[in-house]
């Protein structure tokens, strides 16, 4: 008979909370999505760097039960509040606590073990889009068939249980301390609100705003300046702006309500007065949820604009070599006094990939820092000082290479030179003038040229210099290099042979022979791509679904209270539009409150990110990733508005 | 004759220190078996405290309250639910039915979580033939009307043979027609199947189905009257003078 209703209230709280056992299929169903990725052969076999995947997967999961483990918890809370009155009726009925709290649990096992099974069936559709979006991202041929990971179970089953074991655990202490009196007339009693009526609160706002706006002054410094204990700083800063939201969610009902209530002009016009009471009686009494359904959003919105910020600065950074099939960089001594001996590789390129164009050039140190001292002076945090001098390449070399990478030709003008570089020193110089005196002459900047050449440490970083083959002449040679241009696509295995003569010929530990392979750098890039933003998107899904559930459930089952207060405000004269127009504001305002200040601060977190990868990017990637995120996560959660909104205007018009 | 159920100074005090509302203040009264007794009172007289101290449901700040002489203020918290199963059956105003089971097995749960599984289709269809819902057996709460919801709380609370029924304004919910009929209902339990019942109630045709009638205002006995070999009707005059002498708030049907 236990087993029987514990089924039946089951199946019931199935369709009642059919959002919330949507949202955690979608959740198991990732989880082992995920999971199976990381034991799939293929996916390993990709690409060395792919082995960074586990990694960076376990410690997403990790964060994801969290966030899954607490809206479990949350919604066996909420049930078991929701059902007082029945659980009641049960100890009048002389159950004991222990076998309600078993019958309550089992129900909560059940409806888990559904969510478990229709993810597990879920999760391998799930897999097969994922791993066909990756062959797609590395062009290798894929074709789908059913999979199946025992390792992928047994571990999405760990935490599975690890999920609801906790959350069994925090209901069942509730359950055997439940007392009949409270059950009984739980839906009598008012609800309390998370702080008190006391006056002050704007101080206290205030005081959260500036807890807030220290937390992201400390971010931008530990991300700007990379001090020493960025790690600390930046905790400290995570720390402040957790408070900080916390604090204002806190505080900003009872600010509002001051403030509006204060003014009897604005109280009482159309039909705020009914909506401002709505909104900041739910805020007094579930702010502190407010603050972590704010601080989610927060944390989805950065991952998933940092997902779209890195997989953008992985693109560019590869890009800056990709345009060169093979390049080997040679600083040795050995090399700078002339001797340089590239025939070696050469051979092996021949003989196993075939060369359709080679040029062996050297770059040379112009003994002035002109050009750095001009970046220093604007952007100081771009002034790289990896080599001594501004790095020059002779013109006839550049043109060389511009013919090997496809550029159109560009010609050098007499007392001219140009400068080639990257998009962050493009914005810095611009098209200023900027006179270069070397070996008695001055030099006039003919053009600053914004190219991929390679200015990722082996033609300079950021930026070299183009001089007409005179004036190098003289210059001593800071490295040299050997670029060649395949007859067939390079690969890793290329790479790894390559590496392995150059490590060879290196002098000592320092790395002062190397190689760059085309194939190698795009695989990486891809494994990078992967594995970041894949983790990110991962996370930044199941923190959207966590948080719209959460709001469409609270909303969903305050349906019958509000029936009653519209049906009052019907029963006063309002009408069926107002009404219907009354109750999308609160459906939006109820929504919106908690994105308000994620928005901003999700921005600015990656404002500070990006920062990480100025130098290379500048700031091209960032508004197009802040929006790009946003838009993402505004459709899903416009979805789960759209779910809650129908639903609810039908509960409550009906 | 031992009492069925005896109060001895039963105090409930609400509040903290600074506002102490007293709910009850030093009640005291039996129960024989076989009684049919009503509790009414104005709105916040105490009725529903007294009613639930004596079902457990909360507890007393002073006094004892002794049922077939066991004192149940002193009563473990792991004791009451047993005590529950063996003693008390209820009735409510909003009847608390389970909605995910048929009346059949709303009747059947408590008997059948506790083990008395034998037979109890038999008791079941036995209980809800006197209460004549036994054609609605199979339905679901949501398909049967107010009247056939209460009665089946009634054979609920009829089922495990509780040594008292305590119903609290079970006719709250209830058009005057169903009303009548779970009135008779529980004249005929009283009646024919020697069950006690304890009614609250602020419903003047509803206390007159009563053999006593205990009035309670601001948490004390105010007045106490007996049926005896009266009619209905002349019953439910003396309780109207009695209501109108306290000041009225009862419903007159």
């Amino acid at each position: 008979m236990l087993g029987k209703v514990a089924f039946r209230n089951a199946k019931r709280s199935v369709r009642d909370y059919g959002i919330y056992m949507i949202t955690v299929t979608i959740a198991f169903a990732l989880i082992y999505a995920f999971n199976m990725l990381i034991y799939s052969e293929d996916i390993q076999a990709l690409s060395a760097s792919m082995n960074a995947m586990p990694m960076a997967i376990g410690m997403v999961s990790a964060v994801v039960v969290l966030a899954v483990g607490w809206l479990v918890s949350y919604m066996t809370k909420f049930m078991f509040q929701k059902r007082g009155r029945e659980l009641g009726t049960y100890m009048t009925l002389g159950i004991s606590n222990r076998v309600i709290a078993r019958m309550f649990l089992l129900e909560q096992v059940l409806m888990g073990a559904l969510a478990a099974l229709s993810g597990f069936i879920l999760g391998n559709v799930v897999y097969q889009v994922l791993v066909s979006i990756i062959m797609n991202i590395f062009s290798a041929p894929y074709e789908i068939r059913l999979s199946f990971s025992v390792q992928a179970l047994v571990l999405t089953g760990v935490y599975i249980a690890v999920i609801y074991l906790a959350a069994l655990f925090l209901t069942g202490k509730r359950l055997r301390k439940m007392k009949i009196c409270d059950l009984l007339y739980a839906d009598k009693k008012n609800e309390t609100a998370a702080i008190g009526r006391t006056r002050g609160h704007w101080i206290l706002l205030l005081v959260s705003l500036a807890v807030g706006a220290y937390g992201c002054v400390t971010l931008y410094t530990a991300f700007s300046s990379g001090a020493n204990n960025a790690g600390k700083v930046t905790m400290t800063a995570i720390a402040c702006m957790i408070v900080s939201l916390y604090g204002c969610y806190l505080f900003l009902a009872a600010f509002l309500s001051r403030l509006f209530l204060r003014s009897e002009k604005r109280k009482y016009k159309k039909d705020r007065l009914f909506l401002f009471r709505c909104l900041t009686a739910k805020m007094n009494t579930m702010s502190v949820t407010l603050g972590t359904l704010a601080m989610l959003i927060t944390l989805t919105l950065a991952a998933a604009q940092s997902a779209l910020l890195f997989s953008g600065f992985f693109e560019i950074q590869s890009a800056v070599s990709a345009g060169f099939d093979v390049l080997i960089t040679d600083g040795t001594q050995k090399a700078r006094e002339g001797k340089a001996d590239f025939t070696e590789y050469e051979a092996y390129l021949e003989e196993n990939l075939g060369i359709n164009m080679k040029r062996e050039y050297a770059l040379y140190r112009t003994g002035d820092h002109t050009i750095h001292d001009w970046i220093e002076a604007r952007e100081p945090q771009m002034a790289v000082h990896w080599f001594e001098s501004d790095l020059a390449m002779a013109y006839s070399d550049y043109m060389a290479l511009t013919f090997m990478q496809g550029y159109e030709p560009v010609v050098l003008e007499e007392d001219s030179y140009l400068v080639s570089c990257m998009g962050s020193i493009k914005a810095c110089i611009g098209s200023s003038e900027i006179p270069l005196e070397l070996g008695g002459k001055t030099l006039s900047l003919q053009e600053c040229r914004q190219e991929n050449f390679a200015q990722n440490g082996i033609n300079g970083y950021y930026y070299f210099l183009v001089l007409p083959d005179e004036a190098v002449r003289n210059f001593e040679v800071e490295q040299v290099v050997f670029a060649a241009d395949t007859d067939r696509e390079t690969t890793e295995g290329d790479y790894d042979q390559l590496e392995a003569m150059a490590e060879a010929d290196s002098e000592d530990a320092y790395h002062t022979v190397w190689a760059e392979v085309k194939g190698k750098t795009l695989a990486d890039q891809d494994s990078f791509f992967t594995v970041f933003s894949f983790a990110l998107f991962y996370l930044a899904l199941i923190f959207s679904c966590v948080v719209a559930t959460i709001l469409v459930v609270q909303q969903l089952s305050e349906a019958a209270s509000y029936k009653f207060r519209y049906r009052v405000l019907s029963n006063l004269g309002m009408t069926e539009r107002r009404i219907d127009r009354l109750i999308f504001r609160q459906m939006a305002f109820y929504f919106g409150v908690p994105l308000v200040i994620p928005v901003f601060l999700s921005a600015f977190i990656t404002f500070c990110i990006n920062e990480l990868c100025r130098n290379f990017v500048g700031t091209v990637l960032l508004l197009p990733s802040i929006f790009g995120a946003l838009g993402m996560f505004l459709l899903l959660y416009l979805l789960y508005f759209a779910a809650a909104y129908i639903s609810y205007r039908k509960n409550v018009l009906e | 004759m031992e009492a069925l159920l005896k109060l001895s100074n039963v105090e409930k005090y609400y509040g903290s220190k600074a506002f102490v509302t007293k709910a009850l203040d030093g009640v005291s009264f039996q129960v024989e078996q076989g009684e049919f007794l009503g509790i009414m009172g104005a709105s916040g007289s105490g009725k529903t405290t007294l009613l639930n101290c004596i079902a457990t449901i909360d507890t007393v700040t002073a006094g004892h309250i002794e049922l077939r002489g066991t004192d149940i203020t002193a009563l473990k918290d792991r004791d009451l639910a047993r005590f529950r199963m063996e003693n008390l059956g209820f009735v409510f105003q909003d009847f608390n039915l389970l909605d995910t089971l048929t009346i059949e097995e709303n009747i059947a749960l408590a008997p059948v979580i506790s083990g008395q599984e034998d037979g109890i289709r038999d008791r079941v269809r036995q209980v809800a033939k006197e209460l004549g819902i036994d054609d609605i057996l199979g339905k679901f709460p949501y398909e049967v009307s107010g009247g056939q919801k209460q009665r089946c709380a009634c054979a609920r609370a009829l089922i495990g043979n509780p040594a008292i029924i305590l119903a609290d304004e079970p006719t709250g919910a209830l058009d005057s027609r169903a009303a009548g009929m779970l009135l008779s209902s529980f004249t005929d339990m009283n009646r024919n199947m020697d069950a006690t019942i304890l009614m609250v109630t602020h419903d003047i045709f509803s206390a007159s189905y009563c053999s006593r009638i205990l009035f309670l205002q601001d948490g004390r006995i105010f007045n106490e009257i007996w049926r005896g070999g009266r009619s209905r009707k002349e019953f439910f005059g003396e309780i109207m003078d009695v209501v109108t002498f306290l000041g009225g708030d009862a419903d007159v049907r």
